[in-house]
């Protein structure tokens, strides 16, 4: 290859030459400076901007409730929100977790019943059924229900709607049970002992159920961050745009979403509670 | 889709009731082709069956069971083949499922039973 090979040329400039390029370089100047005026006056007369809607944690007060009835805080950011996410959600959520595709392969074998509580869209199905077991699911969002069962529907994956609360399955009837982001959607330490009781007395004895909430401390994970408080509204960003916009969740917003006009987005509110190191397993046991 | 022995697994969830027995009736039934027989796993399987709510659920569908299950039957391969396309096969896609001591009705609409319950009875 050669040498790359630099030449330079210098030319004193004429008196026409030198105006020439003054009078383009005005130009240019006056081009940018009455497009820079105009898009201020645009602006100027847009009025002032509508305040951005908040798009991290809020700390959440959770106020006592008589336990037995489900608390307005979960209908409103947990039932309602869900309702009116689930395209996107769907959409969103389809990658099966490390450690509950690890539990899969060991326990759901063939020839096992598997229970999966707060299925959603259906996201451990693949893992679930990949060996053989019959899974049974189920979820309180209709709408989330009837993508797991559109999904899967050629897989041994029976999906149905039920309260975690209540669990619609006789006694003793799975042999390992899945419980993956249901039990920080619950806003009372009395309601996720329920929780983890039914999940108990679905399982034959010897049964393995594995329980996976969201951490308060996750700097170690991958969001990098740690929550302010141990109960807070997460935003969640329904889209009105891209594959999963679906117009009719309009009318399904729960009465809290906010509409963030610059994102063009409907903005709601998921309640969680995030498990302090050990507090989970204290539940449990 | 919700196959036999799924809603075999299922009972009334309500706080006022006991055994919470579900009577199965069918309007829409789909059945598919026979899926891959595995007898250990249905050997496995019969001890946790409701055999009274199985019987009766079959009835629904249009099939006869025997009253008991009794040992012959839990050898006889023939049986336990059709036993085995019965409770994973046939799938109930409208229909719906009523507490035999409540009354309390589960509708099964697309092939999905809601078991939701009205808040007083939780």
């Amino acid at each position: 290859a050669t040498a790359r090979r630099v030449s330079l040329t210098f030319r004193r400039l004429g008196v026409a030459t030198r105006r020439a390029f003054d009078a383009a370089n005005a130009a240019t100047a006056a081009r940018r400076a009455a497009k820079r005026d105009k898009r201020r006056e645009k602006k100027r007369r847009a009025g002032p901007a509508a305040p951005q809607v908040k798009a991290t944690p809020t700390p959440v007060a959770i106020v006592e409730t008589d336990g037995v009835q489900t608390p307005a805080i979960e209908r409103e950011h947990v039932w309602r929100v869900y309702e009116a996410v689930a395209p996107q959600w769907h959409g969103t959520r389809y990658k099966a977790w490390p450690r509950v595709a690890a539990f899969c392969q060991e326990h759901c074998l063939g020839g096992a019943v598997v229970a999966d509580v707060g299925c959603g869209n259906g996201k451990m199905a693949p893992a679930a059924t990949a060996r053989g077991a019959r899974v049974l699911a189920c979820d309180v969002s209709a709408r989330l229900v009837a993508i797991a069962a559109r999904e899967h529907a050629s897989k041994h994956y029976d999906a149905l709607v039920a309260d975690a609360l209540r669990l619609p399955w006789r006694s003793g009837v799975a042999d390992a049970a899945l419980h993956i982001a249901v039990l920080h959607h619950l806003s009372t330490p009395e309601r996720r002992s329920r929780a983890i009781a039914e999940t108990t007395r679905v399982l034959k004895v010897g049964g393995v159920a594995l329980f996976y909430a969201w951490a308060r401390d996750q700097r170690r994970g991958r969001s990098g961050h740690a929550f302010d408080a141990p109960d807070v509204l997460v935003p969640f960003h329904l889209r009105e745009h891209g594959p999963h916009w679906d117009p009719s969740a309009c009318d399904a917003a729960p009465a809290h979403a906010v509409r963030d006009a610059a994102k063009r987005a409907t903005v709601v509110q998921r309640y969680c509670h995030v498990y302090d190191e050990g507090e989970l397993a204290a539940l449990v046991s | 889709m919700v196959r036999l022995h799924t809603i075999n697994t299922l009972r009334c969830n309500r706080k006022d009731v006991d055994e919470g027995r579900l009577s199965l009736e069918a309007t829409k039934v789909d059945v598919r082709e026979e899926s891959a027989f595995d007898r250990e796993f249905l050997v496995h399987l019969l001890p946790t069956l409701e055999w009274p709510s199985l019987r009766d659920a079959a009835r629904a569908v249009g099939v006869t069971l025997p009253d008991a299950l009794d040992d012959a039957l839990k050898t006889d391969e023939a049986f336990l083949r059709a036993l085995h396309h019965i409770l994973f096969d046939v799938h109930v896609v409208e229909g719906s499922l009523r507490c035999v001591e409540s009354g309390q009705v589960f509708p099964i609409s697309d092939g999905r039973p809601n078991m939701m319950l009205p808040e007083e009875v939780v």
